[in-house]
C-alpha cells in the first residue's frame, strides 16, 4: 500500500511537469501585447470628434527650429511658418510678473546672455520696477524684500517680463560653446534682437505678424499699473513666493507682403513641469488663449474650415478647430487641463521612458500610460523616438504605435532631426517585415501608425510627406536658408 | 578554497558516519554521532543534514525557474556536559557559508515543577512558533510565507526560558547586527518573548494558544551627504526554495527605525491528527531627519524652502503588514504525532515508513496603500493628490478626477504585494534520517507591479536527509 503510495506520489510529480504548458512570454514584448490588449480603452467618440480638429501628417516645428534658428525666439516662429509648418511647437513658462512664454529651459543660461546682464543677483531695478508700475516707496521696498527672500537665479519665474525683455535670446546661437560657430549662424540673430517669446508673440506670428520694434529696434510695450486687488500669482509650494500680476500690452505689426506667404499656422503649447509655474497655469491659459481669439471652447470656429486653401495649399490649421494642441509630460498638469479643457481642444499626453509616465516601456506599463490619457481626455500620445542626435530611448516601437492606433488615439512622436528617422517611423523601411502592427491609412497604405512628427526640419517633414505623395501639404518651394534670407536674417 | 574545507569536513563527517557508533535513544534526534562519557558526564554528538527540491512552476506570465536546487546543506555538533549545552550549526548550501545557530545554553533548575535555563549566542529569537519549529520536523516543503516575510530570524542575544507540562515562558533581549559591522550607527536593541499556555498535555493530545511579541529599535545604517540613513527590507518567496524570488512578496522601506512584531498561535494535536497556526502583525516605525533632509536639498529650483514644504510634498509615515497560516496534518501511516516540550512546538514525524497528509492556507499582506492614491503601472508609481472639484459627482474612474503630483511625489503607498497560497501535501518518512516530501502549491498572487501574475501553480518534491 505504501509502496504504491509513493509510487503515484512520483508519477503525479514527473507527470505534472511534463504535461503542463507553462507560457514562458516574458521575453517576447509582442507576445505580451496580445496579453494586454484586453485591458486597452478605447477613446471615446466624443474625444474621437476632438481629435479629429487635428491637421493629418501633423507638421509641429520643435520650438520653430532648433537647428536653423535659436529656439522658440521670433526669427524660429516666422521661418517656421514660412517654410510651411502645420505647427508652431512651443513650451509655456511664467514670468515673475505673470506673463505666460514660450521657453524651454528651466534656466536662462543656455539659451540667452542672463550671466553678463544679471549674474546671479536679482535685477538691480527691481525697486524702480514696482515704482514705475505704482507702488509706493514703502510697498517696492517690502516687495523688494520679498522677492530677495525667494530669488532664484537665472530660473524664468524670478524675473519680471521687462527684465527678460533686456536679455538677448538670440546671440548665443552663432557662437555654441560645444560646436564654435555653427553653420546654421547668421549675424543678424544677433543684430535684429531676438527675445524670449511669449505666448502672445507665438499667436501673433502665426496671424501672420512680428513684433513692433522702435528706431534701436527694441520691441515696443506698455506696462499698466500694478492693480494690487488683483490676484497675485502663487508659484506653487516649493519657494512660497507672490508676485503681482501686471498686463503688458506687447505691439505687434503685420508682415509686408514679402515677409508673409499665407500660412496661417496652430500652435502646440506645452505645459511644463506643473511645479516650476503657478499653480493655476491651465487656467491662465485657458483665459489668455480666449483673450487672444485662439480659444474654441469660447470662439469655435467653422467646422467646414479646411487646413489648406489655394493652389499652393497655404496652411490654414490656425483657423481651424484644430488651431491649439495642448501637450505636456506631467501627469499633475494632464489632469489640470482635463479639468480646465475638458476634453475639448486636443491633448496630447507626451512619453518619456525611464522616468515620469512610462517607466521601462513593456506592453502592460504601455497601456496603463495609454488609459491615463483616456481617463484625463488626451486624444493624442506622444512618445519619444531613437537616433541622432538627441538619442532618446525608445518609446514608438511598432507594437508601442499599434496600441496607441488601437485605442484610437492619435500618435505624435517626438523629435525628428532627419530624413532617416522620418522613413524610419513612418515604415517606409518595413518592406518585408510587415508586422501584425502595421495600419492602414485614408490612401491605403500600409505604414507605420503615425499622425504627425515633432521636428527641428520642418522642411526636411515636408519634403517627406510630399514623397510619400501627400500631395495636399504646403506646395513651398524655397529652400531653408532661403526662407531665412528673404525674413531679413 | 573555501569549497574544499567544506568537502573536507563532509568527508570527515561520513567517516564518523560509517565508524561511529550509532545512538538512537531519542527518537527526534537523528545524530547518527553520538560518543558518550559517562564517567565525564559528557555528550558529544555530531551531524549533518541535506535539503534537496525539485520544482514544477506554472505561472501566468512571469516565469519562475523550475528546476531543482540544493536548499540546506548543513554541518552541526553539540557537546552536552552536566547542565550545560553547547550547539554550533553551520550552512553551505549555494556554496557559501553562513553562520546559523550557535549558543550556550545552561539549566538553571531541572525537575518535575520545570526546567529553568539560560541562553546565549546567535540563534531565533523566541516571537514565532513557526520560525522556531526545524525545518527538519516542520511538515511542509517550507515555512509558511508570512513567516518568511514577517519573521526577524537568528539574533545574537540571550533568553530565559521556563517550561513545564503547562506552559512555556520564553524572553530576552537581541543585538540588532551580530558583528556590530554597520557602516554607522550603533548596535539596535531587540526585546522579544513567546508564552504559551498548555490547556491540554498529555502523549495522545495537546492543545496549546499561545502569543509572541518583539520590539526593536534598529540604530544600524549609513551616513551620506552627513545623512544617517536607515532602511529595511524583507518579503518572501511563494513558499519554495528552487526559485525562492521575493518579487511577488518584497517591500524596501526607507527610514524604518523601529519593529513591533505581535503574534497569536494556537496548536492542537491527537495521535492522528494536529492543526496549528499563527496570526502575524508587523509594524514598521519610521523616523526621518527632516531638519537635515530639509538642509541638503537647499539651494536649488527645484527645492522645498521651508520644513512645512518639505514635510507636505515628501511625507513618510509608518507601515503595518500582516499574515497568517493554518496547517492541518493526518497521518496515514505512523504512530503517532508527538509535542516538544522545550520549544513548545509540534515535533516532526520520525516514525519509521510513516505517511501523513497535510494541507496549510496561508495569506500575507505586504501591502500598505493610502485610500485614493492612483497607482500608475507606466511609472511603478502611487501618485498622491487633490481631488478636482468633478470628483465630488464621481462614482467611477477616480483617475480623472485628482490633481495627482508627479513632483515632488509624496505618495506614502507601499505595494510589497499581497498573496493567498493553498498546499496539499503528502510526506513519506523512510526512517528519522530521510524524508521524501510532495506538493502541490496554488499561489493566488496580487502585486501592482505584476499585474499579469494571478495564478501560480507548483509541484515540488524535497527530500531530505539528516544524520
Amino acid at each position: 500500500m505504501k509502496r504504491i503510495l509513493i509510487k503515484t506520489m512520483a508519477v503525479c510529480a514527473v507527470g505534472g511537469m511534463l504535461a503542463s504548458c507553462e507560457k514562458q512570454q516574458f521575453t517576447d514584448q509582442r507576445q505580451e501585447v496580445t496579453l494586454v490588449e484586453a485591458q486597452l480603452n478605447e477613446l471615446p467618440p466624443d474625444l474621437q470628434k476632438v481629435r479629429d480638429y487635428v491637421v493629418p501628417d501633423a507638421i509641429m516645428a520643435h520650438r520653430g527650429s532648433t537647428f536653423w534658428t535659436p529656439e522658440e525666439t521670433e526669427a524660429a516662429f516666422r521661418w517656421a511658418r514660412e517654410i510651411g509648418a502645420d505647427y508652431l511647437e512651443l513650451d509655456l513658462q511664467c514670468s515673475k510678473d505673470g506673463v505666460i512664454l514660450a521657453l524651454h529651459d528651466d534656466n536662462l543660461k543656455r539659451t540667452t546672455d542672463i550671466e553678463n546682464v544679471y549674474g546671479e543677483f536679482i535685477p538691480t531695478t527691481r525697486k524702480q520696477y514696482y515704482l514705475d508700475h505704482g507702488l509706493t516707496n514703502v510697498e517696492a521696498e517690502t516687495q523688494l524684500g520679498k522677492d530677495k527672500a525667494t530669488f532664484i537665479p537665472y530660473y524664468a519665474a524670478s524675473y519680471m517680463y521687462e527684465e527678460l525683455a533686456k536679455l538677448d535670446a538670440g546671440t548665443w546661437f552663432n557662437i555654441k560653446p560645444e560646436v564654435g560657430e555653427p553653420e546654421q549662424a547668421r549675424p543678424a540673430f544677433g543684430t535684429i534682437k531676438q527675445y524670449i517669446s511669449t505666448l502672445e508673440d507665438v499667436i501673433r506670428i502665426a496671424e501672420g505678424k512680428k513684433l513692433k520694434r522702435d528706431v534701436n529696434g527694441n520691441r515696443e510695450f506698455t506696462v499698466k499699473p500694478i492693480d494690487k486687488s488683483k490676484a497675485q500669482i502663487d508659484r506653487a509650494w516649493f519657494d512660497g513666493s507672490v508676485s503681482y500680476e501686471v498686463e503688458y500690452v506687447f505691439e505687434y505689426e503685420d508682415e509686408i507682403a514679402a515677409q508673409w506667404n499665407g500660412n496661417r499656422p496652430g500652435i502646440y503649447p506645452e505645459f511644463k513641469e506643473s511645479w516650476l509655474n503657478p499653480s493655476d497655469m491651465e487656467k491662465r491659459v485657458y483665459a489668455e488663449l480666449a483673450r487672444l481669439h485662439w480659444n474654441i471652447i469660447t470662439e469655435p470656429a467653422s467646422a467646414n474650415e479646411p487646413f489648406y486653401t489655394g493652389a499652393n495649399n497655404t496652411v490654414n490649421v490656425g483657423n481651424t478647430n484644430g488651431k491649439v494642441v495642448l501637450q505636456t509630460f506631467a501627469i499633475s498638469s494632464l489632469v489640470r487641463t482635463a479639468e480646465v479643457f475638458g476634453g475639448k481642444v486636443p491633448m496630447n499626453f507626451l512619453l518619456w521612458p525611464n522616468s515620469g509616465s512610462l517607466l521601462e516601456g513593456t506592453p502592460s506599463e504601455y497601456v496603463s500610460s495609454i488609459n491615463l490619457a483616456i481617463a484625463n481626455k488626451a486624444h493624442i500620445i506622444g512618445p519619444s523616438i531613437a537616433g541622432a542626435p538627441n538619442n532618446y530611448p525608445e518609446s514608438n516601437h511598432d507594437w508601442q504605435a499599434y496600441l496607441i492606433s488601437k485605442a484610437k488615439l492619435f500618435n505624435h512622436p517626438y523629435s525628428f532631426d532627419t530624413y532617416e528617422q522620418m522613413n524610419k517611423y513612418y515604415g517606409v523601411w518595413d518592406k518585408g517585415l510587415k508586422t501584425d502592427y502595421n495600419y492602414k491609412d485614408a490612401d491605403g497604405k500600409v505604414r507605420r501608425y503615425i499622425d504627425g512628427m515633432f521636428t527641428n526640419h520642418a522642411d526636411a517633414t515636408l519634403k517627406f510627406y510630399h514623397d510619400q505623395g501627400k500631395t495636399g501639404k504646403f506646395k513651398g518651394t524655397e529652400s531653408a536658408q532661403d526662407v531665412l534670407v528673404r525674413l531679413g536674417y | 578554497m573555501e569549497m574544499k574545507k567544506y568537502i573536507f569536513t563532509l568527508a570527515i563527517a561520513s567517516v564518523c558516519f560509517a565508524n561511529s557508533a550509532f545512538a538512537q535513544g531519542d527518537n527526534s534526534d537523528p545524530s547518527l554521532l553520538s560518543i558518550t562519557s559517562e564517567k565525564n558526564n559528557l555528550e558529544f554528538t555530531a551531524g549533518g543534514r541535506l535539503m534537496s527540491d525539485v520544482a514544477y512552476y506554472h505561472s501566468d506570465f512571469t516565469t519562475l525557474k523550475s528546476g531543482a536546487a540544493i536548499s540546506d546543506a548543513r554541518i552541526r555538533a553539540s557537546l552536552k556536559y552536566n547542565k550545560l549545552y553547547l550547539y554550533a550549526d553551520f550552512d553551505f548550501s549555494g556554496g557559501k557559508f553562513a553562520q546559523k545557530d550557535l549558543y550556550l545554553r545552561y539549566n538553571l533548575k531541572e525537575g518535575g515543577n520545570g526546567t529553568h535555563s539560560i541562553k546565549a549566542g546567535f540563534y531565533a529569537d523566541p516571537a514565532s512558533m513557526g520560525y522556531n519549529t526545524s525545518r527538519y520536523q516542520y511538515h511542509f516543503i517550507t515555512r509558511a510565507a508570512p513567516i518568511e516575510a514577517l519573521v526577524t530570524g537568528r539574533q545574537l542575544g540571550a533568553t530565559y526560558k521556563f517550561y513545564n507540562k503547562y506552559m512555556l515562558l520564553d524572553q530576552g533581549i537581541f543585538a540588532e547586527n551580530r558583528y556590530n559591522n554597520q557602516e554607522a550607527g550603533y548596535q539596535g536593541i531587540t526585546l522579544a518573548g513567546r508564552w504559551v499556555y498548555k490547556a491540554i498535555r498529555s502523549d495522545d493530545m495537546t492543545l496549546h494558544v499561545g502569543a509572541a511579541a518583539r520590539y526593536a529599535k534598529m540604530n544600524t545604517g549609513y551616513v551620506e551627504k552627513n545623512i544617517f540613513k536607515q532602511s529595511q527590507s524583507f518579503g518572501a518567496s511563494l513558499e519554495t526554495s528552487v526559485d525562492a524570488t521575493d518579487r511577488f512578496l518584497h517591500v524596501d522601506l526607507p527610514w524604518a527605525s523601529s519593529n513591533l512584531n505581535l503574534s497569536g498561535e494556537l496548536l492542537f494535536h491527537t495521535n492522528k491528527f494536529f492543526a496549528r497556526g499563527e496570526y502575524l502583525y508587523k509594524h514598521v516605525g519610521k523616523t526621518q531627519p527632516t531638519q537635515e533632509l530639509l538642509e541638503a536639498q537647499l539651494g536649488g529650483l527645484w527645492s522645498a524652502g521651508s520644513i512645512a514644504a518639505y514635510q507636505k510634498f515628501i511625507p513618510y509615515r509608518d507601515n503595518k503588514f500582516s499574515g497568517a497560516y493554518v496547517e492541518l496534518g493526518y497521518l496515514l501511516f505512523g504512530n503517532r504525532y508527538s509535542y516538544n516540550d522545550e520549544m513548545g512546538v509540534l515535533d516532526g514525524m520520525n516514525d519509521d515508513n510513516a505517511l501523513e497528509v497535510v494541507a496549510r492556507y496561508s495569506f500575507v499582506n505586504l501591502n500598505d496603500i493610502v485610500d485614493g492614491e492612483y497607482f500608475l503601472r507606466g511609472s511603478k508609481k502611487f501618485y498622491a493628490g487633490e481631488m478636482t472639484s468633478a470628483a465630488a459627482n464621481a462614482t467611477s474612474d477616480p483617475a480623472g478626477y485628482y490633481y495627482y503630483m508627479d513632483y515632488p511625489l509624496p505618495s506614502t503607498s507601499v505595494p510589497g504585494g499581497k498573496a493567498h497560497l493553498v498546499s496539499l501535501g503528502l510526506n513519506y518518512t523512510f526512517n528519522k534520517y530521510v524524508k521524501l516530501m510532495a506538493e502541490y502549491k496554488y499561489t493566488r498572487v496580487d502585486h501592482y507591479y505584476y499585474d499579469l501574475d494571478k495564478n501560480i501553480h507548483a509541484a515540488q518534491l524535497k527530500m531530505m536527509f539528516s544524520f
